[in-house]
């Protein structure tokens, strides 16, 4: 009872609050087109109308017909376009605009295509501009036209539709259309969401129940200034105490803010915290700076407290120089104030046009949990390569110095990589690899040596076309691998595939696999050999149909194992069907079924799922 | 029991009446009147019942292909309208101007009207680029649309309109 008079309350409250501060801050609209017909697209955040009158740069535009797509942030007004301000009056073919900077293009068709600009410090400004008409791209808005809005998952009709300064969209005199069916009218209706970063004011992004996790509530507070400030601090309440089987704890807040600061065009700062109520949380301030474009720097300060254990203060600094043909080099450092500390540098360069070197060291000294002790490790590693048209060859060198147990360990590898080489004009090519490994352990004057040497030879065929739509490919491999221990193996492998085409966009393709890996030991070899054939049939017809089946086989034992099905198949107005099965043969049933009905719908995807093994039935909105 | 069967006739009776009163108004979409509903460039068109349709759609065309046809297709076509193309080729420059076409004169109500303009190309005269093809319905610019015209050639604009 106290937990249903909570949640009651709790709804109550937030009902009030949404009263009491709009849900999205009131934002001036930029942009207001009234229409004869006015129509939105929320798959496709696309507008379009006829005989539209609007204002903009401050004069009354008319036009027969107008598009816009808001992803682009870019309009066209076009067919008699008229407009006016004061005594002025202008006319054209076209108007371009773009909705960003509020720039617009006259474009008219006479003798010759003429443009001219308006806005932005050229208003007024008429001329050919040479080159020809850059403001009127085509592409964007040859897509845009009443048939792809009508044929949208969910589409608006409307008297008048805004824009705000966040590319929101909103309209008055409402009609919903779902699959180009009316469904509801609403007076005024927000369409769509903004595309862009909320600037300067506080939002209650979300207040939501949930039977799992409660009662949640998302609010953000944002500055934004341009090459100056960007600041955006968010609180996440989840409140589960009423909830029946909550077994964790009853209410959660966590704290984020992220602050940069641009000083001038090479110093930048910033300031990041975190703050949970499990009572963890951390804070970080750094000032960076670009010496020249090769050239940068960072310091921070950062603390963090984790649960149950004591705050840690670092100060770090981390620079970076990319030296051209000389290389590039970073090298970083944190040191905490209870004597723990991290370094490390890393340094590359190319030379020679074949040859690249990497060297990496680090160095850290971190507390062993809550106790006195230190851990103290070195570690270092060198990297040589040399490459050619013929062959690759590569040296490493990786180092590991525990200073705190006194172990070290060093490991050097060589590898060398014979390039594919190719035999009767490209039908065969060969290729072979081989590493060889070395390591040593040291600790306390004891030595532990151990080494390994893996050699790969491998064999391809390109594919071959015997008869007319019959095409083969064959791959081999062997692979042999040897240990200072004396665990040698011998692996081989072969792998054939064949594809026939039986009509267009139809085929059968076969494959198998044999791989056996042997090992010897002395006189003993033992070793397992694996066989497995597997047939698939496809059919992809154009945009319609696209599915495949496939069966395998295990030849070794005889017997039929697994059969997968993928069927899809496109329906009607962007609707697909979609099935996927498994059936297994040793345990004769049908191990799974997912069937999908999808709707495409340009910016998110609407699917009914039913899943044969978790006995679901799902509702999805997935935004694309 | 003959009770309770009458009034459930009654009810039935009742509803039944009600639902002859009421109707469902479902809105359809928008239908604007001499809507463009499709305006490309093609190789070729076909008689397909009283109507015309492309065949051969593209936006890629070389000199030696010899013509462009731009195929426009208008809905709702419910008195007369005039029709217009006006070609400009890769430096700006109109080429044709078909002037007004009339279409529909007998005010019929149609649900499509499908035209088109050819575009004679003769190589050696211009050089190749974007060119732009404009569709005009009683003077007003109703779509615009660019191909690519590419070749050793180039072209010159001849014969009449559509």
């Amino acid at each position: 009872m106290k937990g249903r008079a909570f949640a009651l309350t709790s709804w109550v409250a937030a009902g009030a609050l949404l009263l009491a501060v709009p849900a999205r801050p009131a934002e001036k609209r930029s942009f207001v087109i009234q229409g004869e017909t006015l129509v939105y697209s929320y798959d496709h955040n696309q507008i379009y109308g006829e005989k539209v009158a609007f204002e903009v740069l401050g004069y009354k535009v008319t036009a027969a017909y107008f598009k816009a797509d808001i992803p682009s942030r870019q309009a066209l007004a076009y067919g008699s376009v008229t407009l006016a301000k004061d005594a002025e009056k202008l006319e054209a073919d076209e108007l371009v605009l773009s909705l960003e900077g509020m720039i617009g293009t006259l474009v008219r068709y006479g003798p010759t295509i003429e443009t001219s600009s308006l806005g932005a410090g050229a208003a007024g400004t008429e001329g050919r501009i040479e080159g020809g008409p850059t403001a009127a791209p085509g592409g964007v808005f040859d897509g845009i036209n009443l048939d792809k809005i009508k044929k949208s998952f969910l589409s608006f009709s409307a008297r008048t539709i805004s824009l705000t300064d966040s590319f929101e969209v909103l309209g008055t005199g409402v009609t919903m259309y779902l699959e180009g069916l009316e469904s509801m009218g609403f007076k005024r209706f927000r369409l769509s969401d903004g595309v862009g970063p909320r600037r300067n004011g506080f939002a209650i992004n979300r207040i939501w129940y949930n039977k799992t996790q409660g009662l949640i509530g998302r609010a953000s507070y944002s500055i934004e200034k341009p090459n100056k400030v960007a600041s955006l601090t968010q609180l996440n309440y989840e409140e589960r105490s009423f909830l029946k089987n909550n077994y964790g704890i009853e209410r959660q807040v966590d704290l984020l803010t992220s602050t940069t600061l641009t000083l001038d065009e090479t110093l930048r700062m910033g300031f990041t915290g975190n703050y949970n109520s499990s009572s963890q949380w951390n804070v970080q301030t750094w000032v960076g700076k670009t010496w020249s474009p090769a050239f940068t720097t960072q310091f921070d300060f950062s603390y963090n407290k984790p649960v149950s254990f004591r705050g840690e203060a670092w100060l770090g600094f981390q620079s970076q120089l990319s030296a051209g043909k000389w290389g590039n080099l970073a090298v970083q450092g944190r040191y905490e104030l209870r004597n723990q500390a991290v370094a490390g540098l890393n340094y590359g360069a190319s030379f020679l046009n074949h040859f690249s070197l990497n060297l990496q060291s680090y160095y850290s000294r971190v507390k062993i949990g809550d106790s006195r002790d230190f851990s103290e490790i070195f570690t270092g590693g060198l990297n040589l390569s040399y490459s050619s048209r013929l062959f690759n060859l590569g040296t490493d060198y990786f180092l590991n110095y525990d200073l705190f147990g006194g172990q070290v360990l060093s490991q050097p590898q060589l590898r060398i990589g014979l390039n594919p080489i190719v035999f009767y004009g490209g039908l065969l090519s060969v290729s072979l690899n081989n590493i060889a490994l070395y390591s040593q352990i040291g600790r306390e004057g004891l030595a532990e040596r151990s080494f390994s040497d893996n050699a790969i030879l491998s064999l391809a065929i390109q594919p071959v076309e015997l008869f007319k739509d019959l095409r083969l490919n064959l791959n081999l491999a062997l692979e042999q691998f040897v240990e200072r221990e004396g665990r040698n193996f011998t692996t081989g492998g072969i792998v054939f595939n064949a594809v026939r085409k039986i009509g267009e966009g139809i085929s059968v393709e076969a494959y198998y696999s044999l791989s056996s890996r042997r090992r010897t030991r002395s006189w003993l070899i033992e070793g397992t050999t694996g066989q497995d054939l597997s047939l698939v049939a496809r059919a992809m017809v154009g945009e319609t149909v696209n599915s495949w089946v496939s069966v395998s086989y295990d030849a070794k034992n005889a017997q039929l194992r697994q059969s997968f099905a993928d069927f899809s198949f496109k329906v009607v107005r962007n609707w697909s069907l979609h099935a996927i099965l498994n059936y297994d043969f040793f345990l004769k049933k049908l191990n799974n079924i997912d069937l999908y009905i999808v709707r495409e719908a340009g910016r998110l995807q609407f699917r009914l799922i039913w899943r044969s093994l978790s006995r679901q039935f799902l509702v999805e909105f997935v935004p694309r | 029991m003959t009770r309770a069967r009458a009034v459930g006739a009654a009810i039935v009776l009742a509803a039944a009446g009600a639902a002859a009163c009421i109707s469902f108004d479902i809105r359809r979409f928008p239908e604007p009147e001499d809507s463009v509903a499709s305006f490309l460039f093609c190789r070729e068109v076909e008689s397909a019942d009283d109507l015309i349709r492309p065949a051969g759609e593209t936006s890629e065309f070389a000199a030696a292909d010899g013509r462009v046809i731009s195929f426009a297709s208008v809905r709702n076509v419910v008195k007369s309208i005039r029709l217009r193309w006006k070609w400009y080729d890769a430096a700006k420059t109109l080429v044709r101007d078909t002037g007004d076409v009339e279409v529909n004169a007998e005010g019929k109500n149609l649900e499509v009207v499908t035209a088109y303009d050819v575009l004679p190309l003769e190589p050696g005269k211009s050089g190749p680029g974007s060119w732009t093809t404009l569709l005009f319905i009683d003077g007003r610019l109703a779509a615009r649309k660019s191909f690519i015209l590419s070749g050793d050639g180039g072209h010159t604009p001849r014969g009449s309109g559509t």
